[in-house]
């Protein structure tokens, strides 16, 4: 009488259970929420977001094929969906019309100024960990979604193109370069390796 | 501070093997910094926010509530048969209520009167026929009928012509 696995949830949540819903939820309320809230790199939004989510998710439980891969890949894939959205919909919103980007994920219109404190998280003296999470912040998007993916929540790179719809290499790529500007960024900032 | 003497050293590895050009040590320490990272977590009362959100109401709603439908349900049939079985019973109270029979005469008198009503209003439309049909007969004469037609033609032109100049602004505008 072991813990349910997700499909097992999924199979108890589409015949009506109310409780397989919940445990659904609080399985993955932390990792969805976690993807998101790197990706928009606000609280309040990215519990919105994290929420529309799983309403999505649980609106087309239906479409879930345990064949065809993980709960939680399909899951992480509806999330992704849901903050590039966001992403998009706030670049259109801010940049003006005759600067349209090309179709590309470049989201630096979108970013705050760099330097500037997020709502997420603020870097205070001493503080290592949010020194990094502050770090984190500062990189593109899709670089943090990379990252947090795979060394996070432990997705193979396969598994993290099939989420994000990026091509294999363009995952590997982003995950190179993400520890690259990390380890610039930090440098800048005055780390350095002690001893 | 512990934690913080964890991240200390997983950052040191990683930084001291890019330093060096170690790809491979980097990315195992990299990994390593990334994962010890503390996970954002929503807050309180997020799964059910979520599943109020999710389910629809009737799923959601709490399971007293619908006892408590149903017991009223109840109650109400229990009082109805109650009130229903004891209704003899009822007339031997010191209770001024009436007979059956006077309850059927009641009720045959309103039918009555709602008969009356009809009839009433049978007659005036009988009447509103009669006037009809009188109109109809005078609209026979060729004379009417050509009135009739003409001034249709008329109506039509004038329509027309008021669509013609409530329009006229619109399209000279644009």
């Amino acid at each position: 009488m072991g813990t349910k696995t997700d499909e097992q949830l999924v199979a108890e949540a589409l015949s009506g259970s109310q409780s397989a819903y919940t445990r659904l939820v609080e399985r993955f309320e932390r990792p969805v929420y976690n993807l998101v809230a790197r990706m928009v790199r606000d609280r309040g939004l990215a519990e919105d977001l994290a929420q529309e989510a799983f309403v999505k998710a649980f609106t087309r439980l239906d479409t879930f094929r345990s064949g065809q891969g993980k709960f939680s890949n399909w899951l992480f894939k509806i999330a992704h969906n849901t903050a590039i959205d966001h992403l998009r919909k706030s670049r259109l919103d801010t940049v003006p019309l005759d600067k349209t980007e090309p179709d590309e994920p470049d989201y630096h219109a979108v970013l705050a100024d760099a330097e500037a404190a997020t709502p997420l998280d603020r870097t205070v003296a001493g503080d290592l960990g949010r020194a990094l999470a502050a770090a984190v912040d500062r990189l593109r998007p899709e670089y943090r979604e990379a990252i947090v993916l795979r060394h996070q929540e432990g997705l193979a790179y396969d598994e993290i193109a099939e989420v994000t719809g990026m091509p294999l290499g363009t995952v590997k790529t982003y995950i190179h370069r993400a520890r690259k500007e990390l380890a610039a960024i930090l440098e800048e900032a005055g780390w350095a390796p002690t001893g | 501070m512990r934690k913080d003497r964890r991240l200390r050293n997983e950052m040191d590895a990683w930084l001291t093997a890019e330093a060096a050009g170690d790809e491979r040590g980097a990315e195992a320490a990299f990994a390593a910094l990334v994962g010890a990272l503390p996970r954002l977590t929503p807050a309180a009362g997020f799964a059910e926010r979520v599943v109020w959100a999710a389910l629809p109401p009737t799923q959601a709603a709490p399971g007293w509530l619908a006892w408590l439908a149903r017991g009223g349900l109840a109650a109400a049939l229990a009082l109805v048969a109650l009130a229903t079985g004891f209704l003899p019973m009822a007339t031997r109270l010191p209770v001024s209520l009436p007979s059956f029979g006077e309850v059927v005469k009641s009720v045959a008198g309103g039918l009555a009167w709602i008969g009356g009503r009809f009839e009433t209003g049978l007659e005036v439309w009988e009447l509103l026929g009669r006037i009809g049909e009188a109109i109809t007969v005078a609209l026979q004469t060729p004379e009417a009928q050509a009135g009739l037609a003409g001034s249709a033609i008329l109506a039509t032109i004038a329509f027309y012509t008021l669509h013609q100049l409530l329009t006229f602004e619109r399209r000279t505008v644009r």
